[in-house]
């Protein structure tokens, strides 16, 4: 009898509770969030407004001033509105969704995959901007404008300019015996800075280091370009890696670790701290000189406030002319995908993203400089770059080297990478660069070969 | 009953199982067809498709990313299935034993077979983080104390050199997700925490080995290694096998685990075949040799589950 | 009987049984400490103080929409867990009960393809997709399930064969249709076997990551699979005690779920093994 009652008890428990689940699924289903409530900045609810989706690359606080000219933009009319998201991988991400047939209407891309998504033809062609006169091919500065529109039709519109520059500390050049407040004019130079800089621990591991070419390693495949190549042939379409000055280049690049012993510098380099952190190893005092990008300073201002007014930047020497006769620099640009369903009111938002006041007050946010030829005093004074001056002149030189606009750029990329890499560990320089011109005349004979197809293909139709 | 199928009985059979006939032809053959198709095709899902006849699996023979791909997850499903079955085979007779608190044992090992593989790649990248995590805070003490008192002074009695006796000194835990071998190690140890509902399946069997059996051969005076040989790893083999074949398709898809918890890295240490069938398709909208890859996962679990099924016969005993 | 081997088992089981629950006793652990005190060295084993802001924080991060992305679950979850019971058991019936041409063919099918591996459709289902223009909603993940799951297809028929044939001729004798018999008799009685069913899918909906990673292209469809790896690799990383809290979130109600259909869930993992 007692067991028959605990039985009922328990088989009402079970009951009661499946139907609390129930009831909790079924109230999660019809009150929660869904996708589509879209909210002013001061919490009301829009009215009859056409929604652009906006795909934005950067989170955390470089995503914060993109959301505050977004918000500027969504009060001050009552027709648009943008419904922002941050979205990681934003390249890879609005590539598959543009070949899904659902893009969002406008997206701020990566430079480096500009050539693929044009040779995909998965972006609108932007020239009636040109038409109507809202841009010129002078309002940027040339490299950006350069990758905007590599072949003359315009194809997206810059936010805003990366080039690299030399960071050095201060701190450590006093150290060392140098003057801190001169930063080395040509290669050869810097090669014995470093070499001063550099402090061996007694058991022959590396304590500190003057310069290492593959920290950080996002420009692993950029070095040539310091010793006056020019990667990418605009005419032909073919690379050019195995060439006189990539050797000497890559040469360069791996006289440091060998200098330093393969193995030693690659347990150096395997403790180095995550770049947004602390122990990023350039403000940890790890490596004394860095090739890094005008946003390092704002990592800089957060993470170590301390080497605020201990470190230098200055245009990167070149082996063949003055520093800064030649540098890498890289872009933001916005886009509006193929298939886009709001083609106009994205043109209306992108026109009111390059409005001078809104581009520079996202520049200072993000502490680079403006892809604008014209700027105000006020975009200097505000930037919280204290070198910004020195970027905005490097932005705005004509001898900037960007990204190709090959359509197999990311492939290429990728096997320079590891090219250099190998070379950093200390493989055979002529064997690496001639094994990755071999690969990239490969890959890009095959491009022409399908595109020829695909002419012949369209012709037939 | 007459033998004969009515008209009514093949038209309400068929209607019956239209959905999946239906199902069958859209989302099965006319995929695999493309799939096909496609494998012989540049092709990036935004300009229309170009044959190119072998040129994609011809590129697979020197992609060097797809013989890693190729070689870990051979390595893993090699490792992995064997062990997983062997740990969930102990686990089951384990938990067979009539012991109080039973169904709680039970509960707790099957439990995180239940949790989203994403969340499980989540809780041990944690466990497993070098420095902070919890596996290597209880590792330190013990390779300490390890390498103090019992290995270096091992090594001094056998006449090591200085340096290997001062670095059996200072054993310290590997870096695990940072390291190329541990990173394998680590995602293989992972597949065991999930074993639960492959326990259930043996545990099963397990209540379906005739009881007289065991009886019969505790008269004959049989000890507990005997019978597990002679009397339930024969029963259970209907169960091993299919336990097997399960064990060696769903080795071959790894996927979330890996994805979440390394990326493929260190280096390529951990890319799987999923996963670089993936990258190729959805990063890098190669479609053709992502087709080309997955043709290949095809019939290569399909040879082996043919092979399976060959070797049945000798070891499979079904009653 | 003697007594030490049944203290070596339950020395054994204790072992095993603290290997397998003391990883999620860490999830939980670390989802109530504070960010600082997750990472100490050495651990600390309970939080203080016990920090339920984490889970606060969580449900409230604006790039973590918890509870759109549950709605979102909860939907794909029960429409592919009603939309394979209904197909899959109405195909059951037929490969069980109804004798007609090709139905042997279709079971063959129905075996060979549970062996097929995903990636091999991901691409051509990608176009099917985009060609129905379902790519950026939840239709790819839940519209398939109405066409029948094998693998349910399968267990289901294996059901039904273990239900006397006198049964259904009885019904036939009595002028019943196919489609009276299956509602009921069929489905009465295999009431348990399609409550695997849809347990299974319910889960195996929850749980997926592939499927919603490759046709989930817009944040506002995602998935809580989907929604955390994004949590855990966005830019500037997420500490563990929040990632924790997350996991806890989202294992929380598959493991309610087993606790209420235990007995269920048991017996239908079981009964695979064995037909």
């Amino acid at each position: 009898m007692e067991a028959q009652e605990s039985s009922r008890f328990t088989r009402v428990a079970h009951r009661v509770a499946i139907a609390l689940v129930a009831i909790g699924a079924a109230a999660m289903l019809v009150f929660g969030d869904r996708p589509t409530t879209h909210l002013l900045p001061d919490g009301r609810a829009i009215h009859k407004r056409i929604v652009v989706s906006y795909w934005e690359e950067w989170t955390g606080f470089e995503g914060r001033a993109m959301e505050h000219i977004v918000n500027k933009f969504n009060t001050s009319q009552h027709h648009i509105f943008i419904n922002m998201v941050e979205v990681s991988n934003v390249n890879i991400k609005t590539l598959i969704s543009t070949a899904g047939g659902d893009p969002p209407d406008l997206v701020t891309i990566w430079s480096g995959i500009m050539g693929q998504f044009i040779s995909y033809k998965a972006l609108t062609n932007l020239n009636i901007l040109l038409r109507q006169h809202v841009v010129t091919p002078h309002t940027f500065v040339p490299f950006a404008w350069k990758l905007c529109a590599p072949y003359g039709t315009l194809y997206g519109l810059p936010a805003t300019t990366d080039p690299n520059a030399l960071y050095w500390n201060k701190i450590l050049f006093a150290k060392a015996g140098l003057n801190p407040d001169k930063p080395p004019t040509t290669l050869k130079q810097l090669s014995r800075m470093a070499a001063r800089l550099t402090i061996i621990k007694p058991d022959g591991t590396i304590k500190q280091a003057g310069f290492l070419p593959m920290e950080p390693n996002w420009y692993a495949a950029d070095w040539g370009i310091y010793f006056g190549n020019h990667i990418y042939n605009f005419k032909t379409g073919y690379f050019n890696i195995d060439t006189p000055q990539q050797i000497a280049a890559y040469r360069w690049v791996q006289s440091f670790s060998k200098a330093l012993g393969y193995q030693e510098v690659d347990s150096f380099q395997s403790g180095f701290g995550e770049f947004n952190s602390p122990l990023n190893p350039f403000m940890d005092g790890q490596v004394a000189m860095e090739l890094q990008g005008p946003f390092l300073a704002n990592f800089i201002n957060r993470n170590n406030p301390r080497l605020i007014g201990h470190y230098g930047v200055a245009p990167f020497p070149t082996s063949f002319g003055p520093p800064g006769a030649a540098t890498f620099g890289d872009c933001d640009i916005w886009v509006i995908p193929r298939g886009a369903k709001h083609v106009q009111a994205a043109l209306e938002v992108m026109k009111f993203f390059i409005q001078q006041k809104n581009l520079e007050y996202l520049n200072d946010k993000q502490a680079k400089p403006s892809p604008l030829m014209k700027t105000s005093a006020a975009y200097i004074r505000r930037n919280p770059n204290p070198y910004i001056q020195v970027f905005d002149r490097i932005s705005r030189n004509p001898n900037v080297q960007s990204l190709p606009p090959s359509p197999i750029w990311p492939r290429v990329n990728g096997q320079l990478t590891v090219m250099a890499n190998r070379i950093w560990m200390g493989a055979s320089v002529v064997g690496q660069i001639r094994h990755a011109q071999f690969l990239a005349d490969q890959w890009v004979q095959r491009e022409n070969h399908l595109a020829a197809l695909r002419l012949k293909r369209e012709l037939h139709r | 009953m007459n033998d004969r199928i009515t008209l009514r009985e093949q038209l309400a059979g068929m209607a019956f199982a239209a959905p999946y006939i239906i199902g069958v032809a859209a989302f099965l053959v006319f995929p695999l067809a493309m799939s096909l198709y496609y494998s012989f095709c540049n092709y990036s899902m935004l300009q229309p498709p170009i044959w190119i006849g072998w040129d994609n699996y011809r590129d697979l023979l020197t992609d060097h990313a797809f013989h890693t791909a190729l070689w870990n997850t051979i390595f893993y499903a090699a490792v992995s299935v064997p062990f997983t079955l062997t740990l969930s085979l102990l686990l089951a007779l384990l938990l067979n034993e009539p012991v109080r608190g039973q169904g709680l044992y039970r509960t707790i090992v099957f439990l995180p077979s239940l949790v989203p593989l994403v969340a499980s790649a989540l809780i041990w990248q944690w466990l497993f983080n070098a420095d902070k995590g919890l596996i290597n805070a209880m590792l330190r003490p013990v390779l300490h104390v390890l390498g103090q008192l019992v290995l270096s002074p091992l090594a001094g009695a056998l006449g090591a050199d200085h340096a290997t006796i001062e670095s059996l000194r200072h054993l310290s835990p590997p870096v695990w997700l940072g390291d190329p071998h541990w990173a394998m190690a680590a995602i293989i140890f992972i597949s065991f925490w999930g074993v639960g509902q492959t326990v259930v399946i043996f545990l099963a069997g397990l209540q379906d080995v005739p009881h007289e059996l065991y009886e019969a051969a505790e008269m004959d005076g049989a000890g507990a290694i005997h019978r597990l040989f002679h009397i339930t790893l024969p029963m259970l083999s209907p169960v091993i096998f299919f336990n097997l074949i399960m064990g060696v398709i769903g080795s071959w898809q790894i996927f979330d685990v890996p994805y979440v918890m390394t990326g493929g890295g260190p280096g390529r240490s951990t890319l799987f075949y999923s996963m670089y069938i993936f990258e190729a398709a959805f990063n890098q909208l190669r479609m053709g040799p992502a087709c080309a890859m997955a043709w290949i996962q095809l019939l290569i679990i399909l040879f082996l589950t043919v092979l399976a099924f060959a070797s049945a016969r000798k070891w499979v005993y079904y009653a | 009987m003697n007594r030490k081997p049944a203290l070596r088992t339950h020395l054994l089981l204790l072992l095993a049984a603290l290997a397998y629950v003391a990883p999620l006793l860490w999830m939980i652990d670390t989802s109530l400490k504070h960010e600082v005190q997750a990472v100490r060295i050495p651990p600390v084993l309970i939080p203080h103080p016990i920090r339920w802001q984490n889970y606060v924080h969580v449900l409230r991060d604006p790039q973590f929409d918890f509870s759109l992305f549950a709605r979102n679950t909860l939907i794909i979850a029960t429409l592919s867990a009603l939309g394979a019971m209904l197909s899959s058991s109405l195909v059951a019936y037929s490969l069980a009960k109804i004798r007609w041409r090709g139905r042997g063919l279709v079971f063959g099918i129905v075996l060979g393809s549970m062996m097929i591996p995903f990636p091999v459709f991901m691409v051509p289902l990608y176009r099917i997709f985009r060609e129905l223009g379902w790519i950026g909603t939840s239709l790819p993940l839940w519209v398939p399930a109405f066409f029948g799951i094998p693998f349910f297809i399968f267990l289901l028929r294996q059901f039904y064969l273990t239900i006397p044939r006198e049964l259904s001729e009885a019904a036939v004798m009595d002028g019943c249709s196919h489609f009276g018999i299956w509602w009921r008799i069929m489905l009465p009685l295999t009431r348990p076997a399609l409550l695997v069913v849809g347990l299974f899918s319910f889960m195996g909906a929850w749980n997926n990551f592939l499927g919603p990673l490759v046709y989930l292209t817009h944040q506002s469809t995602f998935t809580l699979s989907v929604a955390l790896q994004v949590y855990q690799s966005r830019s500037g990383g997420t500490s563990y005690n929040l990632l924790m809290a997350a996991s806890v979130l989202i294992i929380a109600p598959v493991l309610i779920l087993f606790f209420l259909a235990q007995r269920t869930f048991i017996r239908g993992i079981a009964t695979t093994g064995l037909k």
